[in-house]
């Protein structure tokens, strides 16, 4: 992703550079990936023939009891962290294009902190969930559910080791304004994951 | 599995107008129902699953999606036609194999069509009739769309023309292995045969139906040995094919055979469609044989291993993955850090 690596850039008839065409097209390509599992999800819903269900409790025919899964408060602060990531990475990619080093990595830094958050509280979420016996296969909800938001927590997880990658860079002095591209690229792709979440939250958690 | 057919689709988009001395017909309509049938293949995926009971609003929209589909694919049936019709048809192999094409795929599509609704599908499911179906948009869809690329642009990839006598015997093979071997599939399917069970009790009436498709299916493979044969002969010829074989309209065409690894010594400025036989046009007959030029001077990239280890890596990281419980977790961790090795070197590369 180095500027010196593609220094020779061709004009575009566009206008636009041809790696940035190429990062909206991959978007393009993961809205059409996410658009799948979200219409996935909202068919699937309420369909389960057996709990745990995410919104009301169920007893098992063997009397066994299961409180509903969704634990809002702690969903609902990873999603704000999330959202303000996407401010911080837009303050970074500023600090990036006016050559303040120390706005670059501090923003940025505060954005992969708030990444790790996110993907952090997924896995303790998953794994919650998984001690109260909603596993991958156990009902419709689970396998629908652990898809949309495993495949949205690989997402983040890529994003924060992409971010992470030009957090160095820039620790290096690697990222000068000249190749601050790269991290619009990055910034670009973190928005994208952030809007998806903001279309997953309330479709998967609020909506009952 | 449409992505299967768009890329015969524009082989084939590219060898009908040379082989009938006309520009292709309906340009726009044909990119934009490429695109339309591209998205919409994004949109369709579930008429494999209709007798999965995914219920009725599922079935109804992948329905829907599945018949629209068919509308952008016959405009660009009709375009090919309509290249077709009034040109001076040539019918060198390239042609041949593309017009084979349209006839077989016209004959998948009216069977997919009939796919495309559930209440169909369910009678049809899991019998010889999908096998037809699909192998006649596969087969005879994308592969003879294939093939005939194959014969196009063999002598500009490899600078060596393949025998013509040898093609035309290899279409005709194909053309009557293909139809022996899948179109009574048809009829045996119809008749309740299922798919994936490889016996069937006597008396059901399968026995001749089936009898011929086995014969069809050692001319298939005839046909297919004369391609092989073919490639063979052509192997061991000089590397002489001219820079133009078949008057071709694009510019691929315009450099020597096979193209120097820089393509264009001078990137050419294009003024419309067809730009070759727009020179040809105002020169008012064949060009010169491009002469091969040197490639001093001019830039190129570095070449790269790096790609390819990351291709593996991604490979094994998810074949790995899924033989998770058989082979443990170190050899994912291992095809990971493969797959990262590969991503971090391509991308801090330095390009010369």
């Amino acid at each position: 992703m180095t500027a010196h690596a593609h220094a020779a850039h061709l004009e575009t008839s566009t206008g636009l550079d041809n790696r940035k065409v190429a990062i909206w097209t991959f978007i393009g390509s993961e809205c059409m990936f996410f658009a799948t599992l979200i219409s996935n999800y909202l068919v699937n819903k309420g369909k389960s023939l057996v709990g745990p269900f995410p919104h009301e409790p169920w007893t098992s025919p063997a009397g066994q009891h299961f409180e509903p899964i969704f634990e809002i408060p702690l969903v609902t602060l990873g999603t704000a962290l999330l959202l303000f990531s996407s401010l911080f990475v837009v303050l970074a990619l500023s600090g990036a294009q006016r050559g303040s080093r120390k706005a670059l990595i501090g923003w940025l830094g505060a954005t992969i902190a708030c990444g790790v958050f996110f993907a952090g509280m997924q896995v303790y979420e998953f794994t919650h969930f998984v001690h109260r016996g909603l596993g991958f296969t156990t009902n419709l909800f689970g396998s629908s559910f652990y898809t949309l938001t495993g495949f949205h927590g690989t997402h983040v997880a890529i994003g924060v080791l992409w971010l992470a990658t030009l957090w160095v860079d820039a620790l290096r002095g690697k990222l000068p304004p000249a190749k601050s591209l790269n991290l619009e690229m990055a910034a670009l792709y973190w928005h994208f994951v952030d809007v998806v979440w903001i279309i997953i939250f309330p479709v998967v958690y609020l909506i009952q | 599995m449409y992505i299967l057919i768009l890329p015969a689709f524009g082989i084939v988009s590219e060898v009908l107008p040379v082989f009938s001395r006309k520009p292709l017909f309906g340009y726009a309509a044909m990119v934009f129902s490429g695109v339309f049938i591209a998205f919409l293949g994004f949109g369709v995926w579930s008429h494999h699953m209709f007798s999965t009971g995914m219920g009725p609003l599922a079935d109804t929209f992948f329905a829907l999606s599945t018949m629209l589909i068919a509308i952008p694919t016959g405009v660009k049936i009709f375009n090919w036609i309509g290249t077709m019709w009034g040109g001076s048809l040539q019918y060198r192999t390239p042609m041949l194999f593309a017009i084979g094409f349209i006839a077989m795929f016209i004959i998948g599509g009216l069977s997919g069509v009939m796919h495309s609704s559930p209440p169909a599908d369910l009678q049809q499911t899991d019998t010889y009739f999908v096998v037809a179906h699909f192998h006649y948009v596969l087969f005879g869809g994308s592969i003879f769309g294939l093939t005939a690329g194959a014969y196009y642009w063999w002598p500009k990839m490899f600078g060596r023309m393949l025998n013509e006598r040898l093609g035309q015997l290899h279409f005709w093979l194909m053309l009557i292995g293909f139809n022996l071997t899948f179109f009574p599939m048809h009829f045996v399917g119809l008749h309740g045969m299922p798919r994936r069970v490889y016996t069937y009790p006597e008396g059901l009436g399968f026995e001749l139906m089936n009898q011929i498709e086995t014969a069809g299916s050692f001319v298939l493979a005839l046909a297919f040995l004369v391609f092989l044969v073919n490639i063979f002969q052509t192997w061991r010829k000089p590397r002489n094919a001219p820079a133009d074989p078949w008057n071709g309209a694009t510019l691929e065409w315009a450099i020597p055979s096979p193209p120097p690894e820089f393509n264009f010594a001078e990137i050419p400025t294009v003024h419309g469609r067809d730009a070759l036989w727009e020179q040809k046009r105002q020169r008012g007959g064949p060009l010169p044989e491009p002469a091969r030029v040197s490639g001093a001077g001019i830039h190129m990239p570095n070449p790269s291993y790096w790609p390819l280890v990351t291709a593996v890596g991604i490979l094994a990281f998810f074949v790995t993955l899924m033989m998770l419980a058989k082979i443990g977790i170190w050899a994912v961790i291992a095809s990971f850090a493969l797959l990262l090795l590969g991503v971090y070197k391509w991308a801090y590369e330095p390009a010369g």
